[in-house]
């Protein structure tokens, strides 16, 4: 068991190694992106794109890049070329929207996804089943952006139920801060609950 | 024996139809049996025809667009005029609201914001749509098979080597990857040897996609070979002296057949959705061409005026991938009840 957990990990940590060179490759084989001469801006003369590259450690060999960026990770300091700013720090300002909207959303669908599996196995091959099934293949059939586009209109459009767009913090108003979420929170569930209610039930169309 | 690590276990057969007369079951072949208890699902077979259907639609799109709109799916109109019900009609009005859907041959689902008709768009966005979600099954699949033969019938470090590959690319959140390699490659195109395609190219998304779900389809696979590696028939096999090329096509890719079907017409259906994610996003399809996916992003930026861009697209969408979802499932049903596979996310 100790070995086996050993060399679970060891593959783990080869595959994070294998990652993170993919992602940095992924970034560097991009033509046309030339950081230096985006930062330098329009018609910079090659001095000063040059002379950005050189800050930017971009006139390294790959694997020192690597290196470089590896370091700033694990000791937090990665910076955004783009916006000039702490990476981490920018994780730490999405978190709180993200989890939200994760969290929120995989209540309603793991509590619907409990009651369908529930009321399609007690109903089993009966009206009640099919329908569910039905709603759950609907549900995992359609692009969620999509979904969200189309409630976006009808409901917060068309009959201003819900507020179009913006996030109120969970500390600054909980009410308000669960208000803006319904919509997205449902539409993320409208997927997953095909998926959790075991989509097919024990019964599928064939019965 | 000791039983491997991920073994799936691999019912001996289906259960027969039921309803049936015995004489009509005995002695025919496992795709007969599957074909009677397909038959029996009407929900299932109309699901298919369903899709034929949207195929044939798809297909006859430069038809239409040659004798019914008179338009190509990339032509402008933002200045013209059409005429409807005797009045003539700015195509788009002066303040950027295009026509809406109506009766007519022209423009029978309006135009968008560049003049462009809807339905000769819809047609030729289905044709790339489907195109990228059969070829990227294709590619899918064959990669698939392969590493799961590979891993499979070898074992030991193949395997794991194998299998370290599919953990890395399971690793990565499948938008994420798409998306990344979608904008990678879309600047610089891709060039592999001979190989060579252009960024603007239909395969870049074919590959992208392609390649993404292999893990998804690949570990299944794997773990039925794994099981099946263990049965007597590949032990005679071995024994009779084939060699591991006859073994894995001859003995072990059959016996997978049915499960790969399955898995084929479940993937076009991600596939899809998942093209029309990355298109989108702007990593998929390239403007001007036309798919569901980027009608869907163009449409979405008039939403609120010219809600009809946007629903159009993605109700083929929704009724294409629910059709093939609903196809697949009944497809796994008759070819083998008791099994549990399920393409996962």
């Amino acid at each position: 068991m100790g070995r086996f957990v050993v060399k679970r990990l060891i593959g783990m940590v080869a595959v994070l190694f294998a990652i993170s060179i993919i992602v940095f490759l992924i970034f560097n084989v991009i033509p046309n992106s030339d950081p230096a001469a985006r930062i330098a801006g329009k018609n910079a003369d090659p001095d000063l794109i040059a002379r950005v590259n050189i800050d930017l450690g971009l006139d390294q060999p790959l694997p020192v890049q690597y290196l470089t960026m590896m370091r700033q990770i694990f000791t937090g300091q990665l910076t955004s070329y783009a916006s000039n700013r702490n990476v981490v720090e920018q994780i730490w300002e999405g978190l709180p929207a993200t989890f939200s909207l994760c969290i929120g959303a995989a209540v309603i669908w793991m509590s619907l996804a409990v009651l369908f599996g529930y009321l399609s196995a007690v109903h089993s091959g009966r009206f009640a089943d099919r329908a569910l099934t039905v709603l759950s293949l609907v549900g995992i059939s359609m692009p969620v952006f999509w979904l969200a586009a189309i409630l976006l209109y009808f409901l917060s459009f068309k009959v201003q139920l819900f507020p179009t767009g913006s996030y109120v913090p969970l500390t600054e108003d909980p009410l308000d801060w669960a208000y803006h979420l319904v919509l997205p929170w449902f539409t993320l569930a409208v997927l997953f609950i095909g998926f959790y209610s075991g989509c097919c039930g024990p019964t599928c169309w064939t019965r | 024996m000791a039983t491997p690590l991920g073994e799936v276990e691999v019912p001996d057969g289906p259960p027969l139809p039921v309803g049936i007369p015995k004489s009509q079951i005995q002695g025919r072949s496992p795709w007969y049996l599957a074909w009677l208890r397909l038959r029996r699902n009407k929900v299932a077979l109309g699901c298919g025809v369903l899709f034929i259907l949207i195929v044939v639609f798809s297909l006859s799109a430069p038809l239409w667009s040659e004798f019914v709109a008179q338009t190509g799916p990339n032509d402008n109109h933002i200045t013209d005029t059409v005429v409807i019900d005797g009045n003539e009609t700015d195509i788009v009005a002066p303040d950027g609201t295009p026509l809406g859907p109506g009766l007519r041959g022209k423009y029978l689902l309006g135009a968008d914001q560049n003049g462009r008709d809807v339905m000769v768009r819809l047609m030729y966005g289905g044709r790339t749509s489907i195109y990228i979600g059969v070829a990227a099954a294709a590619v899918t699949t064959v990669l698939a098979v392969l590493v799961a033969l590979l891993s499979g019938y070898y074992r030991g470090w193949i395997d794991s080597v194998l299998s370290r590959v599919l953990d890395i690319i399971w690793a990565f959140p499948v938008l994420l990857l798409g998306i990344a390699l979608g904008t990678a490659l879309a600047i610089g195109g891709l060039k592999v040897g001979p190989l060579a395609i252009a960024g603007d190219s239909i395969w870049i998304p074919i590959l992208i996609i392609g390649l993404v779900y292999v893990p998804y389809m690949a570990r299944p696979l794997r773990g039925e070979i794994l099981a099946l590696r263990e049965k007597e028939f590949v032990e005679a096999a071995v024994a009779q002296g084939m060699g591991p090329i006859r073994i894995m096509g001859g003995e072990l890719l059959p016996n997978i057949v049915s499960t790969i079907i399955v898995f084929f017409t479940l993937n076009i259906a991600n596939n899809m959705l998942l093209e029309s994610a990355l298109s989108f996003l702007g990593a998929g399809v390239r403007p001007p061409n036309a798919s569901w996916g980027t009608m869907i992003a163009d449409g979405y930026q008039m939403i609120y005026t010219a809600p009809h861009l946007t629903v159009v697209p993605g109700l083929m969408i929704v009724i294409t991938v629910l059709s093939l979802n609903v196809f697949g499932d009944g497809l796994r049903d008759a070819m083998d009840p008791k099994a549990k596979i399920r393409l996962e996310h």
